[in-house]
């Protein structure tokens, strides 16, 4: 995890500070220097390195003339995305199905994550942990297979429907783009609410058991420990993780979407990603600037995202990432 | 829909016909072959407007082509290539009759045998050629599906193509099949279609290279239609024509683009041809 908070800022305080020079101290730490040349390096070679690469954003980029040679077009590429329809539309899809996963994920693990820390068996509890993240695990590919069947005209769900006559035709899950977005909110949760649980346990854990037991003796049943013990002692992790997930607003993911969009469904499920892919590389001849500017973008506004988020918080006095 | 779930359907066998090209579902039709539902296989049919809807005229159909050479694919031997020769050399051998039999005929006594001088097939070698699974480990196909190739009859009379050898087609060919054919009158599939016309010099508008407006055609044209056909094949039969009209102001734009840039296309081609 990361360190922050106040106990942290506390810790700091307390140790009286010593004045000295920048590269005493950096003498002092060499060992944690070596330590972490790797990942300097990792993020230098993987991470700052292709960003060389946001240039062709600005170009009319040809492998055969290179970075060098290519043709400059200024904002050229970003007018051309603005003025098509169906990017305006990827930007709406990517941040309406960001939302209903972030909505969708945290509550459905916070709520998985009380429900478990309520169980006293333990056995019982590894048993639902282990079933609930073992999805994590599986290729986006298989998934989206499964839940093409389930959700199919004659697949599992219609057939229930159909059953307790609940519709008398088959609902199109699959062929109507208005359900797309739920879809994949509900595919993301049953794939990841196991995995996204993991990090609230381990919170609730930390909680100072007296705690419990006070309000315990206060008279407070269980749904009022939940209410004011176990719900406070997370809110620091929750406000992390939301922070970190704002950040992450303008990646709805990739995966699901491509493999289960279909011509009726297209203009609910294209997200900046799979437009991405389609401009570069859907056509006879690839258009590389097209896909490197709205993946640009698609970071700028990320990076704008996770500031204000952060700055927000901080206002709010609440721990910041940054 | 989309193209797993569409070839998905057609590998069953519940589909009854489409509109598409062999080459765009032959993978279905190899599993529906390996599965033995010859029933379920399709038949190539000539599609033309009924002369009801196009005031009386009777409209001839010129679907089958004859043989045309093929602009499509081709390779590039960079300038710092240290031997152009021989990498030239390369594709002669590769096109030489003794290359070409093994890329199509497979290695004798091994995929086929001789017998006074005719090249044939077991039934078994034959059904392997349709495994996608054998078909992947022993036909290099990477290679033979972008170099040049013969097609025709070679010069001792068999066929370069051993599906294209009439020993080998119809002794394959599966009882279903035949007594199909038999009821309809025919002898070859291609039969159900008009000989094909002789070309014109100019040659054939597919093989124009879309490159200049493939934004316009493949992040346009292309996926209008994708959206609109499926919702007018089932929408409500009253809503047809308000999503015909939908569908015909949206692609309209992108459509117009196509055939113009079709058109300078097709009379550069004439131009250069006349010429």
């Amino acid at each position: 995890m990361i360190r922050i908070g106040k106990t942290a800022k506390a810790e700091a305080a307390a140790v009286p500070r010593q004045k000295r020079g920048f590269f005493r101290t950096l003498g002092g730490q060499w060992q944690l220097m070596i330590m972490s040349v790797p990942m300097l390096l990792y993020v230098l070679l993987f991470n700052y390195g292709p960003l060389w690469g946001w240039l062709t954003a600005f170009q009319d980029y040809q492998p055969r003339d290179g970075l060098a040679g290519s043709k400059w077009v200024g904002w050229g590429n970003f007018t051309f995305l603005f003025g098509r329809e169906d990017f305006l539309l990827s930007i709406r899809n990517t941040l309406a199905m960001s939302l209903i996963n972030l909505v969708f994920g945290t509550v459905s693990a916070i709520v998985l994550a009380v429900l478990l820390n309520e169980v006293r068996n333990r056995s019982f509890k590894r048993t639902v942990q282990t079933v609930t993240y073992l999805p994590h695990f599986l290729s986006m590919v298989i998934v989206v297979g499964m839940a093409q069947n389930i959700f199919s005209s004659n697949g599992a769900v219609n057939q229930l429907l159909l059953s307790l006559r609940l519709v008398d035709q088959p609902v199109f899950f699959l062929g109507k783009g208005e359900y797309f977005w739920w879809l994949v909110g509900v595919i993301n949760v049953w794939k990841e609410v196991g995995w996204n649980t993991i990090i609230y346990i381990a919170a609730m854990t930390s909680i100072d058991p007296s705690l419990y037991e006070a309000a315990a003796i206060d008279g407070a049943g269980r749904f009022q420990r939940i209410l004011n013990v176990t719900l406070p002692g997370i809110r620091s992790t929750f406000m992390v993780l939301l922070i970190m997930n704002i950040g992450h607003l303008m990646e709805a993911g990739f995966e699901i979407q491509y493999l289960m969009r279909s011509g009726l469904t297209m203009k609910y499920s294209d997200t900046i990603d799979v437009f991405a892919l389609l401009y570069s590389f859907g056509s006879t001849r690839p258009h590389y600037s097209y896909g490197v500017a709205a993946g640009m973008f698609k970071s700028v506004v990320g990076i704008i995202l996770l500031i204000i988020a952060n700055m927000t918080a901080k206002a709010l006095d609440e721990n910041t990432l940054i | 829909m989309n193209y797993d779930q569409y070839i998905a359907a057609l590998s069953n066998g519940t589909v009854l016909g489409m509109f598409d090209q062999t080459w765009d579902f032959g993978t279905a039709t190899d599993s529906l072959k390996a599965s033995q539902m010859y029933e379920n296989t399709y038949l190539a049919l000539p599609l033309v407007y009924d002369p009801e809807y196009v005031d009386g005229k009777v409209i001839e159909e010129h679907y089958l082509n004859g043989t045309v050479m093929n602009k499509d694919r081709g390779f590039g031997i960079s300038t710092t290539c240290k031997y152009p020769e021989r990498a030239i050399q390369l594709f002669e051998t590769l096109l030489s009759d003794e290359w070409q039999t093994i890329l199509q005929w497979g290695i004798e006594g091994e995929d086929y045998y001789v017998e006074n001088g005719r090249y044939l097939m077991t039934k078994e070698q034959y059904d392997q050629r349709a495994d996608a699974q054998w078909k992947r480990a022993n036909r290099a196909l990477a290679v033979w599906e972008s170099c040049p190739k013969k097609q025709g009859t070679m010069d001792n009379g068999n066929a370069w193509d051993p599906a294209q050898q009439p020993e080998i087609y119809f002794g394959q060919m599966n009882d279903y099949d035949k007594a199909f054919l038999t009821a309809a009158g025919k002898k070859t599939p291609a039969e159900f279609f008009n000989p094909p016309i002789e070309l014109a010099p100019y040659g054939e508008a597919w093989q124009i290279d879309k490159g200049p407006i493939d934004i316009d055609y493949n992040n346009g044209f292309l996926p209008i239609q994708d959206r609109w056909l499926p919702i007018i094949i089932t929408c409500d039969p009253a809503e047809i024509d308000a999503n015909w009209d939908a569908f015909v102001a949206e692609i309209t734009p992108s459509a117009q683009v196509y055939t113009d840039f079709m058109q300078a296309e097709v009379l550069k081609l004439v131009e250069q041809a006349l010429n």
